[in-house]
């Protein structure tokens, strides 16, 4: 196992820096998961800016990145001290959590104990998979060679074929590997391992504070063993530097986001910047907002009636999401670099779609329902989200059929496969269904706490307040 | 029915990291630019011209082990020609020409003729390599 001290300190220090510029969008909060959120949705807006600061500044877009976080540590600073001066003017802190006497939900901890240090262990143990070297960490060297995005991963680099589209790909992983190294000085591959034991970190506590809303500490506690002994998640490529971990960490984040939101928060809605996160991290963030962002839409909608005033409400947020996606969008258009990967959607590419499909959902249902990745998680969550359809509050009627429709989309995306599908399915599915895992877990901690007659409701909707 | 979930997944779990923490802890390198390689880069770097695209010619038919050698050159142009997939040649032929490129690193069996004139040998723990200069 290597542990490189001043890396795992950078890599610290940098998730610091994220969660202060976090908290300049979302507003001071205390507690673990504001923490959390403020980490993700920091890092999510540090990576979306990106793409300006290259544009304005080309060789020097990495180092304002990291002048802003230490503006915005200057800031936290600054607010600390202030507070301090007044008494508090920061929000009060919630009631600190029950500690965990119960004996079981001890238990439980200790079980999510045991893969997390596996995790910590392999992690570290392990140097990289395929893509955590030939595409995250080598954009992480672009980036830091030339100090901001650029157009081509190699300059003439049109040779490189399929490689060339990893240029498009999101960069809040690379930006966080590329700080690291710019901090250190130094551009080693070594040093980037720490930053995935932040993201899993961030995963479980995301896993907890989503549970929470809607069981008890005890099916909080199972929630997040169960999401912590999937092998999609605590071994193979998630060790290996892929960003599917990172992206689970942001969807556990937003589906707690979503389910504690009481009332809008304006522009500094959580969920509106953990969107935002989504679409940074990797290129399939783009179907999990669209899923995400119909399913909120939806409970917008629940009870029905007065739909234009809880609109109204969230209008701001909606503006946050609509100018990552935009900005999003310009660096595709800028990039100019097709995905090889997959085959416009054009009339001429629907009959092969429509024949291969057969074989795409059977590959797909093969890894869904391979015992040896995820036991028997999938099937119970396909119980659950029966029970919650039946007679759960919206916005968990509206999770269940999100992470059902994402594992669907994502299935889909095969039928447009320039690689040969079943390959493709093969060296992909499990990595993408694990992003969708802590959300299906919780899907299933609601139907446990349902079925126990306990009260699955926290993330109900009431009509004034209409949710996040 | 929770229990039997969580079981099946300490189960899997079970059954999976003691595998792979054998496979890890046998098999996987902890460094995947450990020291030596990085002294046999820099012995090829050594011998080639400032920034003078290459290319690298291996039998492997991936490219991990050139993708290492193209992100340790960075920025250095390295081109992958790996004989594994099939005759290199009407490739090295149209990237020589568009990008100027008269050297090679050559790694494992001799390729086929790609107009090598000069090889000089860079020995390295793991697998010696050849750097070479093509016939103009």
């Amino acid at each position: 196992v290597t542990l490189r001290l001043s890396a795992h300190l950078w890599t610290l220090a940098l998730a610091a820096g994220f969660a202060f510029l976090g908290r300049r969008l979302l507003g001071a909060r205390r507690g673990a998961q504001a923490w959390n959120e403020a980490f993700l949705a920091g890092a999510g807006a540090a990576a979306t800016l990106l793409f300006p600061l290259s544009l304005l500044w080309p060789r020097h877009a990495l180092v304002l990145t990291a002048l802003l976080l230490g503006a915005a540590a200057v800031a936290e600073a600054a607010a600390w001290a202030h507070a301090r001066r007044r008494g508090s003017a920061v929000e009060p802190a919630p009631a600190p959590p029950p500690r965990p006497r119960d004996r079981a939900v001890l238990a439980l901890l200790v079980l999510a104990a045991v893969p997390a240090v596996a995790f910590a262990v392999l992690n570290l143990r392990t140097s990289y998979a395929w893509d955590g070297f030939q595409i995250w960490a080598t954009k992480a060297l672009a980036l830091h060679h030339h100090g901001g995005l650029t157009r081509e991963l190699w300059p003439g680099g049109v040779y490189e074929g399929q490689s060339a589209r990893t240029v498009t790909y999101p960069p809040l992983l690379p930006l966080y590997e590329a700080l690291v190294a710019v901090f250190r000085r130094s551009f080693d591959f070594n040093d980037f391992k720490p930053v995935f034991l932040v993201f899993y970190v961030s995963l479980l506590v995301s896993t907890w504070h989503a549970a929470r809303a809607v069981t008890g500490a005890r099916g909080a506690a199972g929630t997040v063993a169960l999401v912590a002994l999937l092998p999609p998640l605590s071994t193979s490529t998630s060790t290996g530097g892929y960003a599917d971990l990172p992206l689970a960490a942001v969807v556990a984040a937003l589906v707690a986001a979503v389910l504690a939101a009481r009332a809008p928060h304006g522009w500094r809605a959580p969920a509106a910047w953990l969107l935002v996160a989504l679409l940074a991290v990797k290129s399939e963030g783009l179907i999990l907002l669209a899923v995400a962002g119909a399913a909120i839409l939806w409970t917008w909608t629940r009870p029905r009636g007065a739909w234009g005033p809880r609109v109204r409400g969230h209008l701001p947020a909606l503006a946050v999401v609509a100018a990552a996606l935009a900005l999003r969008g310009a660096y595709l258009a800028w990039t100019g670099v097709g995905d090889t990967a997959y085959a416009a959607l054009t009339p001429a590419a629907v009959p092969p779609a429509v024949q291969r499909a057969p074989l795409v959902l059977a590959r797909c249902l093969r890894w869904l329902l391979r015992p040896a990745d995820w036991g028997l998680f999938w099937p119970a969550f396909a119980c659950a989200a029966a029970v919650v359809m039946r007679a759960g509050p919206a916005r968990l009627r509206a999770l269940a059929a999100a992470v059902a429709a994402a594992a669907a989309a994502f299935a889909s995306t095969y039928l447009l496969s320039t690689i040969p599908p079943d390959w493709h399915i093969d060296r992909s599915y499990t990595r993408l269904l694990s992003q969708l895992a802590p959300a299906a877990a919780v899907v299933m901690a609601a139907a446990y706490e349902r079925l126990r007659g306990g009260d699955a409701g926290p993330g109900d909707v009431s009509p004034s307040a209409p949710g996040p | 029915m929770a229990a039997v979930v969580l079981a099946a997944a300490a189960a899997v779990s079970a059954l999976r990291v003691p595998r792979e923490m054998r496979t890890v802890f046998s098999y996987a390198p902890p460094d995947v630019t450990p020291p030596e390689l990085r002294a046999q880069v820099a012995r090829a770097e050594a011998l080639l011209p400032p920034g003078a695209p290459v290319f690298f010619v291996t039998a492997d038919s991936d490219s991990w082990r050139c993708g290492i050698w193209q992100r340790l050159m960075y920025p250095r142009l390295v081109f992958c020609l790996l004989t594994g997939l099939g005759d290199p040649r009407p490739q090295a032929a149209a990237l020589a020409q568009r990008f100027a490129v008269r050297h090679a690193i050559v790694m494992g069996p001799p390729p086929p003729d790609l107009a090598f004139v000069r090889r000089r040998a860079i020995p390295g723990e793991h697998q010696p390599v050849e750097v070479a200069e093509m016939r103009r």
